[in-house]
Order: C-alpha cells, then sequence, then structure tokens
C-alpha cells in the first residue's frame, strides 16, 4: 500500500467516527430540499384582500367571488368604508384592497367602470405581484360582462397572453432548489475541510505530518478526496429526495449536471484549503468563510436576479464561482440545457478550480 | 574522528529585527545524548524547528543525518524523528491505527509494520490498549507511545521537544529508559527540557539564552566550571543574564 492511501485510509476513519460530520451529510440535503425552499418562496400564496364595497350591487358581489374564488386570494372582509379596510392592511391581516365605486354596475354597461385597487408595498414584492394578478382579474371581469351584455370589448385591444416555456407552472420551488445545492456545497466542500486542516493546526498533528517526507500534494488530496465524495453523495441526496418529494427531476443529463458539480466541489475545496493555509485558528477560519459565504448567496444571483444588479456589483458576480453554478444547475434543471449551451459556465468554473486549486496547492507551506 | 550527526555552523532566524536565533554553531556526535536547554523565548524550540526542515533558517547552514536541511529538507525529514511539545498523535485514532499510519507514511511495508507494532506495544506493556483510541489512554502512555512512533522508522536522529512535560516522575523515568535504550542502538537524540534533573542524564548540553548559545559542555563540566553543585544553579546562574523576559 502506498503512502498515499495510508494518508487517505486516516481520513476516512476519522470521517466515520465523527457522527457530527454524518449527521451534517444528510442535514444539508434535507435543509436544502425539504426547508428552505418553502423559506426562500417568492410566490404569491393566499393573499388576503379587503373589499370595500360601496356599490352593493349583484355585480360587484359577482366580482367579489370571482377574487375569492381564486387559489391565489382570499377575501378577509367586505365593508363600505375605505378606513376600516385600511385597518385590516395595518393589522397585515389583508395585502390589498379593492375598491368598488358607487354606480359601478351602471357604469360597466356604458363601458366606463372602474375599480381602484391599493396594495401593501411594505413587502414590495408580494404587494406588486398582488396588484398585477388584481388588476388582471378586475380586467377579465370586464371583458367577461361585456361579452355577456353584447359589447365587443375585444376590437381595438390586441390580446396578449403570456406562455411559460420553461418552468410552466411557475413554481419558484423548480427555480430555488437547484439554486440552494449550492448552501450544502459551501458548506460541505469548502468550510469542513478548511476547518479540518485549521484543527490539525490548532492540535499540532499537522506539523508532526510536516516534519514526515510525505509530499504536499499527496497530503492535501488525501484531505480533500473525502470531501469530494461527500459533495457528490449530498447532491445525489438533494436529487434523489427532490424528485421523491416533490417528483421534481432535472430535465438534462445527469452527466452534465455532475461535471458542473464535480466543477464546483474542485473550486470551493480550493478556496477552502487556501483559507486553512492562512488561518492559524478555528475563530480566523470561521470569520473568513462567513464573509466568503455572504458574497456567494448573496452576489451569485441566488435570490436576486444578476441582471437587476448595479454595474458594479454585476461586475463581483461575473467573478463569483457560485453564480456560474447557481445559472448552470437551474439551466440542467429547468431548461433541460445541454453542454454546449453552458459553455460559458463549464470555462467559468474550470477556470476557477484551477486558479484556486493552484493557490492552494502554492499557500501550503511544510516548511516556513 | 567520530562521526556527526548534527553540524550547526552560524545559524540565524530573524522575524523582522527580532533574532530568536542568533548565529549559533555546534556539533552532535552519533548516538549521542544532546541536551539542549534554555529559558522561556530562549530560543530553543526556532533552532530545533529549523533543524527538522519545519523552518527556514535565515543565514548559515546545518547539516542533519548527512544532508543540509536548506537544500534538502525533505531527505532530512526520511532519517529524522520528531516529537512535539504539543501531544501530536491523532486522538481519534486507535493506538494500531496510529502507528500503522506513521509506518506507512516512513514508506514500511505492511509486514514490517506488523512486526513493529508488535515490539512497540510489548516494550512498552500496552497490548491491551492497542484498539483503544488515543484520546482514551493516560498522559504517559500517550507520550512514551508517541516516543515510539516518531521512531518507527529507525531514524539516525531523534528530536525531543520537551517530551515529558506535565509527566509524572515515574513515568519520567520510564520515558529516560527508553531514550537510553534508543541512544544505545545508536540513535542521536536532541532534547528540550526544563527539568534540571534530566539535564543531567544528558552526554552533553548546551544552554540557549537571547538566541545564542552561551554554553555547551557535559553536565559535569559545567557544574566544575560555574563552581556549583547542582544543574539547576548551572541555569540560574546563566539564565539570569537573560534581557528577554519569560516569552
Amino acid at each position: 500500500m502506498n503512502t498515499f492511501l495510508y494518508l487517505l485510509q486516516k481520513e476516512f476513519i476519522q470521517i466515520r467516527r465523527n457522527s457530527f460530520m454524518r449527521r451534517m451529510i444528510i442535514m444539508y440535503p434535507l435543509l436544502v430540499t425539504l426547508v428552505f425552499p418553502w423559506a426562500t418562496s417568492m410566490d404569491l400564496v393566499d393573499c388576503g384582500v379587503v373589499i370595500v364595497d360601496h356599490d352593493h350591487s349583484q355585480l360587484s358581489s359577482r366580482l367579489i367571488n370571482e377574487i375569492d374564488a381564486l387559489p391565489l386570494f382570499h377575501v378577509t372582509s367586505t365593508t363600505d368604508s375605505y378606513t376600516i379596510g385600511m385597518n385590516d392592511i395595518s393589522s397585515h391581516d389583508a395585502t390589498a384592497i379593492v375598491e368598488i365605486p358607487h354606480g359601478f354596475s351602471d357604469s360597466i354597461s356604458v363601458g366606463g367602470a372602474q375599480v381602484y385597487i391599493a396594495s401593501n408595498a411594505v413587502d414590495g414584492l408580494q404587494g406588486s405581484l398582488a396588484m398585477n394578478y388584481l388588476g388582471q382579474v378586475t380586467t377579465q371581469f370586464g371583458q367577461e360582462i361585456g361579452h355577456d351584455i353584447g359589447m365587443n370589448t375585444t376590437t381595438n385591444q390586441s390580446e396578449v397572453a403570456i406562455k411559460y416555456l420553461f418552468n410552466g407552472t411557475l413554481n419558484y420551488r423548480h427555480f430555488m432548489i437547484p439554486g440552494l445545492i449550492v448552501f450544502a456545497l459551501i458548506a460541505l466542500t469548502a468550510m469542513l475541510p478548511a476547518l479540518n486542516i485549521v484543527s490539525e493546526k490548532e492540535k499540532g498533528t499537522i506539523e508532526q505530518m510536516n516534519v514526515t517526507p510525505i509530499h504536499k500534494y499527496q497530503f492535501i488530496l488525501a484531505k480533500l478526496i473525502p470531501y469530494w465524495i461527500i459533495g457528490l453523495i449530498a447532491v445525489t441526496i438533494c436529487i434523489v429526495l427532490s424528485g421523491a418529494v416533490y417528483g421534481y427531476l432535472p430535465k438534462g443529463s445527469y452527466a452534465s449536471l455532475y461535471l458542473l458539480v464535480f466543477l464546483f466541489i474542485l473550486t470551493m475545496s480550493g478556496i477552502g484549503l487556501m483559507l486553512s493555509n492562512k488561518s492559524n485558528t478555528m475563530q480566523e477560519a470561521v470569520f473568513v468563510m462567513f464573509f466568503l459565504m455572504m458574497i456567494f448567496s448573496l452576489m451569485s444571483g441566488l435570490f436576486t436576479p444578476v441582471q437587476s444588479m448595479d454595474s458594479w456589483a454585476k461586475w463581483i458576480a461575473d467573478i463569483n464561482p457560485p453564480r456560474y453554478f447557481v445559472d448552470g444547475m437551474r439551466a440542467i434543471y429547468i431548461k433541460g440545457s445541454s453542454f454546449a449551451q453552458l459553455g460559458t459556465e463549464y470555462i467559468a468554473l474550470t477556470i476557477s478550480s484551477i486558479l484556486f486549486g493552484a493557490l492552494a496547492v502554492y499557500t501550503y507551506k511544510k516548511q516556513n | 574522528m567520530e562521526k556527526l550527526a548534527i553540524k550547526v555552523k552560524n545559524l540565524t532566524k530573524s522575524f523582522g529585527h527580532f533574532k530568536a536565533v542568533d548565529n549559533i554553531s555546534f556539533e552532535v556526535k552519533e548516538g549521542e545524548i544532546f541536551g539542549f536547554l534554555g529559558a522561556n523565548g530562549a530560543g530553543k524550540s526556532t533552532a530545533m524547528r529549523m533543524l527538522c526542515g519545519l523552518s527556514t533558517p535565515s543565514s548559515g547552514t546545518a547539516e542533519v543525518a548527512g544532508f543540509d536541511v536548506r537544500k534538502k529538507p525533505e531527505k532530512v525529514k526520511q532519517r529524522i524523528g520528531y516529537m512535539s511539545q504539543r501531544f501530536s498523535l491523532y486522538e481519534d485514532l486507535t493506538v494500531r491505527e496510529n502507528i500503522t499510519l506513521y509506518g506507512g507514511i516512513y514508506g514500511l511495508t505492511k509486514a514490517k509494520i506488523e512486526e513493529e507494532t508488535k515490539r512497540m506495544t510489548t516494550q512498552l506493556k500496552m497490548e491491551d490498549l492497542l484498539d483503544h483510541l488515543v484520546m482514551d489512554i493516560p498522559l504517559g502512555w500517550k507520550q512514551k507511545l508517541a516516543f515510539s512512533v516518531a521512531l518507527i522508522h529507525h531514524p539516525s536522529v531523534v528530536f525531543l521537544d520537551e517530551p515529558t512535560g506535565g509527566v509524572d516522575p515515574k513515568t519520567r523515568r520510564q520515558f529516560w529508559e527508553l531514550i537510553y535504550e534508543a541512544a544505545h542502538q545508536g540513535t542521536t537524540i536532541f532534547v528540550t527540557t526544563h527539568y534540571m534533573d534530566e539535564a543531567s542524564y544528558c552526554d552533553r548540553i548546551s544552554m540557549m539564552v537571547d538566541g545564542e548559545i552561551k554554553a555547551l559542555d557535559t553536565p559535569k563540566a559545567l557544574k566544575k566550571r560555574m563552581g556549583v553543585e547542582t544543574m539547576d544553579e548551572v541555569f540560574r546562574m546563566l539564565a539570569r543574564k537573560a534581557k528577554r523576559g519569560d516569552d
């Protein structure tokens, strides 16, 4: 058996004996597939609407029923005072107010009906989504009524029909799960090996290793290989779990997915190792890792689209490896993109894995 | 002329303006037990780390086991054993796994590793502890084990950095028996210690003060030269001149 295999065996024994580690390998995929997608959801679900009805007509109650019947909305209360309606907004029972003016049903027959919609923009996203959907609902309602009473409301309007090519049901989970895997990989393949090496520094065992004739490549590879395997296992658990629980499987090939994952793991372990070479204590390593984690997740387009970032922020996102991973994973999962279509992502991650790998080896010193 | 295990000439290590080790020169013969003494912060550990290839000298030369530590540090590492001040076996591995690991690192064959494991545990009377995690065995045992593991590849020089810190007198005694046995078999022992009784067990000792070697001779000759009875007094007389504080 050669020296390298003895080192590798040692790492595997240590990981096997560490019950904390075993739990982490399972916990991360569980969180990523079963917990985080719900917490990071930006879907508009069951949004409360207050109706301020000044018309009290058959048509106004028909509109109310139509809004209430939609899965996105529920009518919290119907009142005839705007002020009372505002109370529901203040107490967060409702997100939007639909005010139906006096004479609504009379004016609709002559084509000049108006409905006033107000929404709470404290949560801007929810507010604007509610506004949008309610606008669509009332417009459609107007057209239906017009149609019923024989008015041709669509003559001068071209109808816009939206067809979603990918992720047709607009399921936010389908968008988030492939991206959230990034967290599991950062934690398992950058943070854990970094902490492992720093803990050897703190205990002094690394010094004993440095005084032996083992080559630094042997030491580094023996340290990292177990975490590469752990990363691949965690991703596999994520894929299997989201397949089993949501019936959600990648549209693209597994080969292209795992290649992307592996390139990302190489990048992350390189960064982790570099970090551990430069830190002398756990505190230092954890602190820097936390800092990097924020950049990795907030500048990667995971939560907010890179396209809508400021130009300087875009520039940071462009050199942020997780950005390419998140983009690539989403493309493979949702669009079923092929190798060729993901050229940029593969090239970017190949460059980053080589760069950080080289820096990691360079900064590891057996001698100082 | 006797062969030399360690040959140090004008060795210096500076960190900025601070000279941790300032122009030291000495020689250690093969099979000798060489005591390397000095107060805390005198530069002992830094000097020792340079000799082990853990630290690059700022200037000067050092040859250990026939190789230059600056030019061929990895060759030196193949020929030396090292046991550091901090306990350095893996606590979450068993006694057997630790022995196997270090045996494997130094390129011993599987059969040889098994043979060494057996010899070592018999010598240390640790047969029953073979499959215990190292963290579960008492400190004294750990230190004796660490010493034996440092010798697994039969190095020509072994460096011991305060090997008996925190160990009870009985175990210290046993530890020194192990050292004598290794020296008897031709291994050169380079040891730092703060225990003056241990210093008098050495063939020769050197005293480091403020990064420099202030005295180097047999314990007997040193006591005679200073006109004192014990090593303790020798140490205090020399260390008194130190300008650097404790650490």
